[in-house]
């Protein structure tokens, strides 16, 4: 579904990584984890074709059309703030996203209301994003992102800006719609804990000094699905923790 | 109770002022009183209300115009790339020449009336808004953009619902700016080159040493001008509910 060989991207003379090889197939999560600064974001943005990379390839499925006939564009992105747009109630954030890819005006509600009541924001889409909480821009972003219907859904720390309890509830949402909605997903993220509860496989990236950054380790996670939320706490899962967290390193190296 | 503070304030600066005048005893340094008696005379039997209408009249048609010019120059200043960027430069060599100096040249153009104040409202109120409107265009904040891109939006698209929005905060700021200007410009040029309005009227007063009369313009150009800015914060609200505080 997703592919990529030996891809690396520089910032002008300064590489941020290298080598990386990925395979996402349809329907599968793959988590990125990583210190801070190690690259992870400008990977995200080079699968969603926002960066060129500077070397290696990358193949991405094409944009096609969903089920109820819309254009179905090749990847959706939800970014790590929420980035809804201030001048517009969250119900018009959304319809813009639909706009944007072409999706017919008559679908729009049928495309929202689902992902908005699941996610508890069916009584706040006439709120302006300044009225919203953090969680609910968040979970509002999410909905943005989900409600393109992308064929690779890629996201950044999306729930970075949540408290814990929100953050778990939020992590079962994300699980539920991935499966309802049959969607492909890079994640990225510096929780690990999150990464091996959410993807089916993991990612380890890191640099060695002033290097570029390559992926260290890769980790199946081979826990049952559909996830449940007692599963982080599962021995198995713990075991896979400590393993990741020995690969990464303590403080980001210079 | 948020204006007993004013209130109290006022009442004090008002003391001061009789106080001043009760001391000094003069005729330039009318106390409130006398100052308020001139004024309603002047606005039930005196020219002070058609003077208040000229004035108005002035500002409205000078910075309508700059509205527009502003507007429409610095969006396509914004849109040309090169040769926006070259007339925004020549622009900025006039900018820096403050209105009232242009009233002599105004003079021997348009002659003693409103074509004159009106080019001086207009070239007071221009700049803020043409320089703000250019630079509102230029910095879209980028990761707006990129999540338009990562939407795939069409340039139209992200030309009216993303960059002309993100830039109206600061194009009403401008607006704001420019108004302000205006006001004082037409002030500044009614004084020496106009024959009705309130800065003429005060000028009128001076010659005959009715200095009741100066303060009651002065006093008006103020009340007028604080009007003025708070139905400009009243329209921000409306239009950029957004930024505005």
């Amino acid at each position: 579904m997703i592919r990529a060989r030996g891809l690396a991207y520089a910032f002008g003379e300064r590489p941020v990584f290298a080598g990386v090889d990925l395979e996402v197939l349809a329907g599968e999560v793959c988590a990125v984890v990583g210190p801070s600064g190690c690259g992870k974001t400008t990977l995200l943005r080079v699968l969603a074709g926002l960066l060129e990379p500077s070397a290696g390839s990358l193949a991405r499925p094409g944009a096609d059309t969903a089920p109820d006939g819309a254009p179905r564009p090749a990847v959706g992105v939800a970014f790590q703030d929420p980035r809804l747009l201030p001048w517009m109630s969250l119900r018009a954030n959304l319809d813009f996203a639909l706009e944007a890819t072409g999706c017919p005006r008559a679908l729009w509600e049928s495309r929202t209301a689902p992902l908005l009541e699941r996610v508890g924001l069916d009584q706040a889409g006439a709120l302006m994003p300044g009225e919203l909480s953090g969680g609910m821009a968040q979970r509002a972003a999410l909905v943005r992102a989900l409600a393109i219907r992308p064929r690779v859904l890629l996201l950044d720390e999306p729930f970075s800006a949540v408290d814990p309890l929100l953050r778990e509830a939020l992590q079962d949402d994300l699980l539920q719609l991935l499966r309802d909605t049959g969607t492909t997903a890079v994640l990225v993220t510096h929780d690990v804990g999150e990464a091996l509860y959410l993807a089916d496989q993991v990612l380890v990236m890191a640099r060695d000094g002033g290097a570029a950054a390559t992926i260290r380790e890769r980790v199946a996670v081979d826990l049952p699905r559909p996830r449940q939320p007692e599963l982080r706490h599962d021995p198995r899962l713990l075991a896979m923790a400590s393993k990741v967290r020995g690969v990464m390193p303590r403080r980001r190296s210079h | 109770m948020r204006a007993l503070p004013t209130l109290l304030l006022a009442a004090l600066a008002l003391l001061g002022w009789g106080l001043a005048a009760w001391w000094a005893a003069s005729p330039t340094l009318p106390g409130p009183w006398a100052v308020a008696a001139a004024g309603w005379m002047l606005a039930r039997e005196g020219p002070l209300l058609s003077d208040l209408a000229a004035s108005l009249g002035r500002v409205s048609v000078g910075f309508t115009a700059a509205a527009l010019a502003g507007v429409l120059l610095g969006a396509a200043s914004a849109a040309i790339g090169r040769w926006g960027r070259a007339l925004r430069r020549l622009l900025e060599l006039l900018r820096p020449i403050p209105p009232i100096a242009w009233v002599p040249l105004a003079i021997l153009w348009f002659g003693l009336g409103d074509p004159s104040a009106w080019f001086i409202v207009f070239l007071g109120a221009f700049f803020p808004i043409y320089i703000q409107v250019t630079l509102a265009l230029a910095d879209c904040p980028p990761h707006y953009l990129e999540l338009a891109r990562s939407l795939g939006a069409r340039p139209g698209l992200v030309l009216w619902r993303v960059r002309l929005p993100a830039a109206m905060p600061q194009v009403v700021a401008g607006l704001r700016t420019g108004l302000g200007l205006a006001w004082t410009s037409l002030i500044a040029a009614e004084l020496v080159g106009a024959q009705s309005g309130l800065g003429y009227r005060i000028q009128m007063h001076r010659l005959v040493l009715e200095t009741e009369g100066v303060m009651v313009g002065m006093l008006c150009i103020g009340l007028l001008g604080a009007a003025m800015a708070l139905l400009a914060r009243g329209l921000e609200r409306w239009l950029v509910p957004w930024s505005a505080p």
